[in-house]
């Protein structure tokens, strides 16, 4: 009888911690996510043309499972985005993760064994949103980042990431926001595919 | 008068020793205020309040913004990519160092008019070390931390005044300088109205000095400004945004 309790009990508790698995700490989560893709850019393949794009995949599945690009996408448009069509919303989010893609990817070559250092946080009343301030050591200056990361899915996401106080989606808002009042949300999606397509084309001066 | 050197060493010892208990010492985790994270943009219940802050100069600083881009990246950055060809690395930093150590009366005073006395007393003390061991060329103190944190960045009157209370004011695009806004346009002259070698050398000296040791680190204004520009939809929204932004994080 004992032995038929105790069984169920265990059935249960595992059961109950697989139905709300752990996210973790955001600090945990930003220190583990940075240190995964330092160490694949640190790998010798990487620097290897020919198995440089197997890499460059790995790097960007784990970008993808860090940011959240459709958290980016809602707050980058706005409150207009409630007025865009569900095919214009997924419109938006590719184009727009493309455009991230296409603008950053480049400056993964410039890494030279940099550190991502956790240095505090600042949760919100209710703990639902988490900006998590790291100083990232470049090679003469050292850059203050935060990443402000909500919980989706049972992970930490990031849906912000704030560079020397200045907010990407603050910043891409406000100038979607002066397009938006003119041009239709198609007008916009073309806008971010022809840009993401010409900063494909023309990568960025070397970063400092 | 021979004394003097020694006293001030023995007063930065001092204060050095009083304040170790400064150093560092910080919690990691806050509770952010009710509208820290007040980023749900999408909301129904979102609004927008930024709209206040207008652009009450529009006009006078899109026709500058238009001005000092093309002069930064058609005349200034061409020109300053020679100047790296020539003047290498460690010519640029001494002149730099140089540059910087003249500033010193300057961010004393502003350490002063913020009571920060302690990096008024650090100001000091790296004065009369990097000009007793190399008029000011090599940056010989930087070896010698101090053990409360020491921000020269801080040191300028913009952020005198904003410590002061003043707002920033409307942004305010600054011919052939760049964004600014009214306090920090203020801050501006006022720095250069106490920039003290000013009062030393004749102005036909200290004007062209002062530009040569602005276009000396222009790399570190291109390069950031040429990688917004190219990422950006609006690069005049985007600059202004970055601009402020920063603004807002550096100042108190």
């Amino acid at each position: 009888m004992y032995k038929i309790l105790f069984t169920l009990f265990i059935a249960l508790t595992t059961m109950v911690s697989t139905a709300f698995a752990d996210p973790g700490t955001p600090k945990e989560r930003v220190e583990n996510g940075s240190a995964r893709i330092f160490n694949l850019l640190l790998q010798e393949d990487f620097q290897n043309p020919a198995t440089k794009p197997q890499v460059l995949e790995q790097i960007e599945a784990e970008l993808i499972s860090f940011f959240d690009f459709e958290e980016f996408s809602t707050r980058t448009v706005g409150p207009k985005w409630r007025q865009f069509t569900a095919q214009q919303k997924a419109d938006f989010i590719d184009a727009f993760t493309e455009l991230l893609r296409n603008s950053y990817i480049n400056t993964l070559d410039s890494y030279k064994g940099e550190t991502l250092n956790y240095v505090g946080e600042v949760r919100s009343k209710d703990g639902k949103k988490v900006e998590v301030h790291t100083v990232f050591k470049g090679q003469e200056k050292d850059y203050p980042v935060s990443f402000r990361m909500l919980v989706k899915n049972d992970e930490w996401v990031v849906y912000d990431v704030i560079i020397e106080g200045i907010s990407m989606i603050k910043n891409y808002r406000e100038q979607f926001k002066d397009i938006l009042v003119r041009a239709e949300p198609n007008e916009l999606i073309t806008r971010i595919r022809e840009k993401a397509q010409e900063v494909k084309d023309k990568p960025l001066a070397e970063q400092k | 008068m021979k004394n003097i050197p020694c006293i001030l060493i023995c007063c930065l010892l001092a204060l050095s020793l009083v304040t170790v208990q400064y150093s560092y010492a910080k919690d990691t985790t806050t509770i952010a205020a009710d509208d820290y994270f007040d980023d749900d943009y999408f909301e129904e219940s979102y609004e927008d309040n930024t709209e206040q802050k207008s652009d009450t100069f529009y006009a006078w600083n899109i026709f500058w913004h238009n001005v000092n881009d093309f002069t930064l990246t058609k005349i200034a950055e061409p020109a300053h990519k020679e100047y790296s060809k020539v003047i290498l690395p460690p010519m640029r930093s001494a002149i730099e160092n140089f540059g910087h150590n003249l500033g010193t009366p300057k961010r004393m005073l502003n350490a002063i008019l913020q009571a920060e006395f302690a990096q008024a007393f650090i100001e000091l003390g790296r004065f009369i070390i990097n000009t007793t061991s190399s008029l000011g060329f090599a940056d010989v103190a930087q070896f010698h931390k101090p053990l409360y944190p020491y921000n020269p960045e801080n040191l300028c009157f913009g952020y005198t005044l904003a410590n002061w209370g003043i707002g920033e004011g409307s942004y305010f695009v600054i011919p052939f300088l760049g964004p600014s806004t009214i306090r920090e346009t203020v801050g501006t002259l006022l720095d250069s109205a106490t920039s003290a070698y000013n009062y030393f050398v004749p102005l036909y000296v200290s004007l062209p000095a002062e530009a040569l040791f602005a276009f000396n680190t222009l790399d570190t204004v291109y390069t950031p400004y040429e990688n917004l520009k190219a990422n950006a939809f609006e690069p005049y929204i985007a600059i202004k945004n970055a601009y402020l932004e920063n603004l807002d994080y550096k100042r108190p």
